[in-house]
């Protein structure tokens, strides 16, 4: 495959603020004189690291970088507030080295004559707060090790030419997961092999006191794991049951996608309310972080349970097919990634990892807790005010900025999340397409098929925006380009709406609790009163978000402000949910106490209408496709 | 050198917004309490494909902070028609649009979410940057580039601003047209309850205080407190020997919510401190040097700016070099304090206690073994907004050329002082540098320059000097300033106010055992190597019980005094989130405290230094 075509030149050109793409740069560390990195993860309980590195270089000035561009987080986000106690030498001896002036990921040293290697040593400073991670990566009984937070690289190589032999120390009586093929391990410390610093950068190593390691699935050529590692040994014990659909995970996403482009496949999970919920996708692991309960309480799982399977299915779609534009030779200047195709990247995947979920069993129960899911976000997205001015196609393009950056008022401004949403009833409503134009005998798996079929080891196969609708046209002809046209590129008032009449449905509002909405709002802590009032609460009434130009909205109600109490009575969800309960038989405005800062302001909430909820019921004598697309699939 | 990402800089665009026709914008700011304003432009355009760009490197923040997350709900136009915009695959902050023939303007608005960054606006209170309230052409020059703004205000609200006003028609205020540059270096701050002081007129110039709070009974000031304000334009024009503005608004909101924050302008300032700060003796003399260090920059930043932080705009491909920092913040920091000292706004005679603080500070700072000044300059950009979290002693933060700069420009000081017998001192650099009056304008400086001006006051190595505090590691900060004005480091168990102050009930015991904690026990930070260090302390912990007793910053204290006279180590129960451990930490030495005590028989430089200069 071509990584640096003609067609990436091209784009890059048509920046104004960039040169032509300068060419690369021979790589120093090749595979019989590599980089070296020792990560001495020992003092990880206080959240701290040495890592000592030997850079292949050449004398004259030379310039190091730290990489900046995160695979998987889709913005410049590499931590460099994790960067401490830099110190470079030569020979042994000190050399200064200076930042530049503008790339602040690079590092600037002058080589004496005849040294052929640095060594670099820092202090990580594991749990910096950033505008990607806000929070922990290590706690006294866990790290997440992501290897891109703990070197320094030659600038502007190709990142699959450039070789890295890593070794990591484990404090006393921790053990650790990865992809990394080994080479020795002795006692706490562990020599993985030479491998590129593409490999490397997309291994994470997590590693912990409290630990588990499940053989989920295997064929005697290729296996996978499901690695836990948690801050209470109590929070291992899944049940037999849920190891069972996490088990089935494997053979199901075989079955989506017909093939594998993994050898190995290690789902590495933490299990921390330290550690913020996250997950990130690799191409032979995923990097998972969940809170102490995730799998041990059923609500966790019916809310957030896609998270393995949405990682896992970005093996084929994301990390095997990925943009032209978003692939690059490495991870700094000058070369951003173009995020335009996260629609295809992460609103594809949204779905299947959702469909993964569902089909393995690991997710609710069957179609009847997916239409209940579908709901909710057919919902979300319909009654999200931005949706009438920034069209889809901002938030991938600008998913650098939406990603790291969000704020009061999310259903304005909109954010990175809704291209998974949307993403899916897009992709849902493009399988319901396929199924109906096919009268059942295609599906969007056929597209999979298409897109990442086949058995190979890890390697990146690019595509663009005219390929995905080649693919889709194969499966069953139709104007894919002006589908996604509409949905992605333009302003869309509704979101894509078809599928649901096309699946046998249409959607209600009722009373009656929506089954998801109900765990989530478990989960967060928080009270979803969007359909009715129009606003999100915390549990505690402080105003998450108004919905415009509903009730609350016209009330006054802002983020920032917090409910004390409603006609009287001290604000507690009850007292709230009572209250818009009894609007569906009163007219009578009902009066909210409201702290703002310092002050407190009475306002008037004029609602009428009752408690409503999204579910989706069945059209009466159709054909029920959510059945068929969410029931096992693997033989 | 030059960075590879930019060619040497492009030639910029003819500016389309004229004196005649300029861009006109209107920040509709009646839903400020609800956090929302909505913003209206015609932006002067041509027809084909042309750019608007969201400003991104914000004057004073030094950084690309232009806040993203503000804009919602953009609408662009022509004749009345939507025209589709998109943002640039790679600059975030720029959007491009098609327009149509026959087309001279494109009318553009949006929702801002005022608070999405950091809180800007309460129920009394908004922060006005222009900035963040408008869209421009790409790659102008913003001095050529003319905006007619206006501003909606919610009823019974007032506001502050240096901008000339044409007309004020109830809460609507037209300002005359002026240029890009102007308007977002003229913050309009605006609230609830408000009150306007004159602190100074003369010459056919003016200052004021203009204060913004989030309760009226936070501007009833003390008489006494104005009066060392209003001595504030007396004692800068005394130290820069003129002025540089024709009007100067220093716009202060006391408020909680908003929080801290300085930013400077030209011809005002854009000050944020809590409700309490003009009310309480403590905030003026731990922070009083606030709006004078502000005011100071319309001389050093404003007026006087780095050669490569000087651009034509604020968008790439134009990123502000921040190398010379230490010039601009460094001997601000040391200007706006000498400010406040000689204005009697703090009391001139706690400058010791405050220089033993600030020097103890970074004596006792790892990270300064690795890491040195330069790169924090250097890498402001980064430092400043992203530079937060756990062990910033050993990351060190854009704070630190602020406060190092501030001892190494007070070494300069008694350098000067002492090789010319007391008859010269930083003053006269200071005059050399930014002397004369005019109205605001730009003139720029290189490193070369300073050390020029240094060399016009006294010969000396200044070269050498900035390269040892500056540019290489320095182990210690610089010293020789301390004996030079007649006093000597010591450490005693009497508390340093400068040292504690800050700490609301916490401890402070980073000179001792080598440690900070909250009041409620929780480690802020621990000194590399230090007891603390040695007995396993880390940030976020929660320090529950010392020796069996129940935490609280007397119990640590009283540990801590008693363990001088015992072999016995101190015992901390930990929680480390749902665990708890017991650790022990062995320091016998007693509570430490930073103080400067006078050198028998020498002259104080500090107190000459600090006494009032301005003729009464």
């Amino acid at each position: 495959m071509a990584r640096f075509g003609l067609r990436t030149l091209l784009v890059a050109c048509a920046f104004f603020g960039t040169l032509a793409a300068a060419p690369l740069d021979p790589s120093l560390a090749t595979a019989s004189r590599p980089m070296t990195i020792v990560l001495d993860e020992r003092p990880a309980a206080r959240g701290l690291a040495y890592s000592h590195m030997t850079i292949p270089v050449k004398p004259g000035p030379f310039t190091i970088v730290y990489p900046e561009w995160i695979p998987g987080e889709h913005g410049p986000t590499g931590p460099l507030h994790d960067i401490s106690e830099l110190v470079v030498k030569a020979n042994g001896a000190a050399i200064p080295w200076h930042r530049d002036q503008v790339d602040m990921y690079a590092f600037h040293v002058d080589v004496p004559p005849g040294v052929q290697t640095l060594d670099v040593d820092f202090t990580v400073l594991v749990n910096t707060n950033n505008n990607f991670v806000d929070g922990q990566l290590s706690t006294r009984n866990m790290m997440v090790g992501n290897w891109n937070r703990y070197l320094f690289y030659q600038r502007n190589i190709d990142n699959t030419k450039y070789f890295v032999q890593a070794s990591l120390i484990l404090p006393s009586g921790w053990d650790y997961a990865s992809a990394l093929p080994v080479a020795s391990r002795r006692g706490q410390r562990i020599d993985f092999r030479t491998v590129s610093l593409e490999t490397l950068v997309d291994s994470p190593t997590d590693s912990g006191r409290f630990y588990r390691h499940i053989k989920t699935w295997s064929n005697g050529k290729a296996s996978t794991y499901l690695d836990l590692f948690a801050d209470h040994p109590e929070d291992l014990k899944m049940s037999p049951a849920e190891l069972a659909a996490y088990k089935r995970m494997t053979p199901e996403a075989m079955a989506l996608y017909g093939g594998r482009h993994w050898n190995v496949y290690h789902s590495e999970l933490t299990l921390s309310d330290l550690v913020p919920g996250q997950g990130i996708e690799h191409h032979q692991s995923s990097d998972d972080r969940a809170g102490d309960d995730f799998l041990t309480d059923p609500n966790e799982q019916l809310a957030g349970g896609d998270l393995l399977t949405h990682e896992f299915s970005h093996s084929w779609n994301g990390k095997y097919r990925r943009p032209f534009d978003l692939q690059q030779p490495n991870y700094n200047e000058p070369f951003p990634e173009h995020t335009e195709l996260l629609w295809q990247y992460e609103g594809m995947n949204q779905y299947m990892g959702d469909l993964i979920a569902f089909r393995s069993g690991i997710k609710g129960k069957g179609s009847a807790d997916y239409r209940e899911y579908l709901a909710s976000i057919y919902a979300e997205m319909a009654y999200e005010s931005g949706r009438t001015t920034t069209p889809i196609i901002d938030l991938t393009t600008g998913a650098p900025y939406y990603y790291a950056n969000g704020g009061p008022y999310h259903s304005i401004r909109r954010g990175a999340g809704d291209f998974y949403t949307e993403g899916e009833l897009m992709w849902l409503d493009a399988d319901t397409i396929i199924r109906a134009r096919t009268h059942g005998k295609k599906s969007l798996d056929n597209y999979c098929h298409i897109f990442a079929g086949g058995v190979s080891g890890p390697k990146v196969v690019t595509y663009t925006r005219a390929d995905l609708e080649h693919y889709l046209n194969e499966v069953v002809p139709y104007d894919w380009h002006g589908f996604f046209q509409r949905y992605v590129y333009s302003i869309s008032p509704l979101p894509p709406t078809d599928e649901l009449a096309r699946a046998g449905y249409r959607l209600v509002f009722t009373a009656k609790p929506n089954k998801y909405i109900e765990a989530r709002d478990k989960v967060d802590k928080s009270i979803t009163s969007w359909y009715d009032a129009g606003v999100d609460l915390s549990d505690k009434g402080k105003v998450e978000d108004v919905r415009q130009n509903a009730a609350a909205w016209n009330a006054g109600l802002a983020p920032g402000m917090k409910i004390v109490a409603v006609d009287n009575r001290e604000f507690t969800p009850d007292v709230w949910n009572s209250a818009i309960a009894q609007t569906s038989s009163s007219t009578r405005p009902i009066t909210l106490l409201v702290a703002h800062g310092d002050n407190y302001d009475t306002l008037t909430l004029h609602y009428t209408g009752g408690t409503k909820v999204p579910h989706l019921v069945r059209i009466p004598g159709t054909t029920d496709m959510l059945a068929d697309i969410v029931r096992p699939h693997a033989k | 050198m030059l960075h590879l990402l930019f060619a040497a800089a492009l030639a910029l665009d003819p500016s389309l917004a004229t004196q005649a026709h300029p861009m006109t914008v209107v920040l509709d700011a009646t839903n400020a309490p609800r956090g929302l304003a909505t913003t209206r432009m015609t932006i002067p355009a041509k027809p084909g494909p042309f750019t608007i760009d969201f400003p991104e490197w914000i004057p004073g923040e030094h950084s690309p902070s232009g806040p993203l997350n503000v804009m919602s709900e953009l609408r662009v136009s022509a004749h009345g028609h939507p025209l589709t915009w998109h943002r640039d695959q790679v600059d975030m902050w720029a959007f491009h649009v098609d327009v149509p023939a026959n087309t001279s303007d494109i009318d553009v608005q949006y929702t801002a979410l005022i608070n999405a960054a950091d809180t800007e606006a309460t129920r009394n209170i908004m922060v006005t940057n222009w900035n963040r309230y408008l869209m421009y052409q790409r790659n102008i020059d913003n001095t050529q580039y003319m905006v007619k703004a206006s501003l909606i205000m919610p009823p019974g609200w007032d506001y502050a601003s240096a901008l000339p006003v044409a007309a004020h028609t109830g809460n609507r205020v037209d300002f005359d047209t002026v240029t890009l540059e102007t308007l977002v270096d003229s913050p309009t701050d605006m609230g609830r309850y408000v009150k306007h002081i004159k602190t100074w007129e003369g010459d056919g110039a003016s200052t004021y205080l203009d204060l913004f709070a989030d309760q009226p009974e936070d501007l009833k000031i003390d008489q006494k407190v104005i009066d060392a304000y209003k001595r504030l334009t007396p004692e800068a024009m005394a130290l820069y020997g003129g002025r540089h503005w024709n009007v100067y608004h220093a716009e202060l909101t006391l408020s909680d919510a908003i929080g801290f924050e300085g930013i400077e302008h030209h011809q005002s300032s854009d000050d944020r401190a809590p409700d309490d700060f003009m009310t309480d003796p403590l905030s003026q003399k731990l922070s009083g040097d606030l709006i004078p260090h502000e005011f100071s920059h319309s001389w050093n930043g404003k007026y006087r700016r780095p050669f490569d932080l000087q651009q034509p705009d604020y968008n790439d491909p134009h990123p502000e070099h921040t190398e010379l920092l230490w010039q601009y913040e460094g001997m601000n920091q040391y200007m706006g304090d000498l400010l406040s000292f000689r204005t009697g706004i703090r009391d001139p005679k706690e400058y010791p206690e405050y220089l033993a603080a600030l020097y103890a500070r970074f004596a006792y700072e790892p990270g300064r073994e690795t890491t040195p000044i330069i790169d924090t300059t250097t890498g402001a950009p980064y430092y400043y907004t992203d530079a937060r979290g756990w062990y910033s002693s050993l990351r060190r933060t854009g704070g630190d050329f602020y406060g190092e700069g501030e001892l190494m420009w007070l070494d300069a000081d008694t350098i000067i002082r002492e090789k010319t017998k007391g008859q010269k001192s930083l003053d006269d650099y200071t005059k050399v540098f930014a002397g004369g009056t005019s109205g605001p304008k730009v003139v720029t400086y290189t490193r070369e320059d300073l050390e020029g001006y240094l060399n016009q006051v006294v010969p000396y190595d200044w070269h050498g000097f900035f390269q040892k505090y500056v540019y290489s590691i320095a182990p210690q900060p610089p010293t020789g300033e301390i004996a030079r004005a007649g006093y000597k480091l010591v450490f005693t168990d009497k508390p340093n106010v400068f040292v504690s102050g800050r700490m609301r009930g916490g401890v402070n015991d980073w000179y001792a055992s080598g440690v900070m904690l909250t009041n409620g026990g929780t480690v802020i930070d621990v000194r590399k190597d230090s007891a603390a260090w040695q007995a396993g302390l880390a940030p976020t912990e929660d320090v529950v019980a010392v020796n069996g007793r129940k935490f609280s910053a007397t119990v640590w204290k009283d540990a801590i005094t008693d363990a001088k006279s015992s072999q016995k180590p101190i015992t901390l129960i930990l929680n480390h989130g749902s665990w708890f451990e017991t650790v022990s930490l062995n320091y016998h030495d007693g509570l430490k405290y930073p103080h400067l005590e006078r050198l028998p028989n020498t002259p104080d430089m500090l107190a000459e230094i600090m006494k009032p200069h301005a003729k009464p």
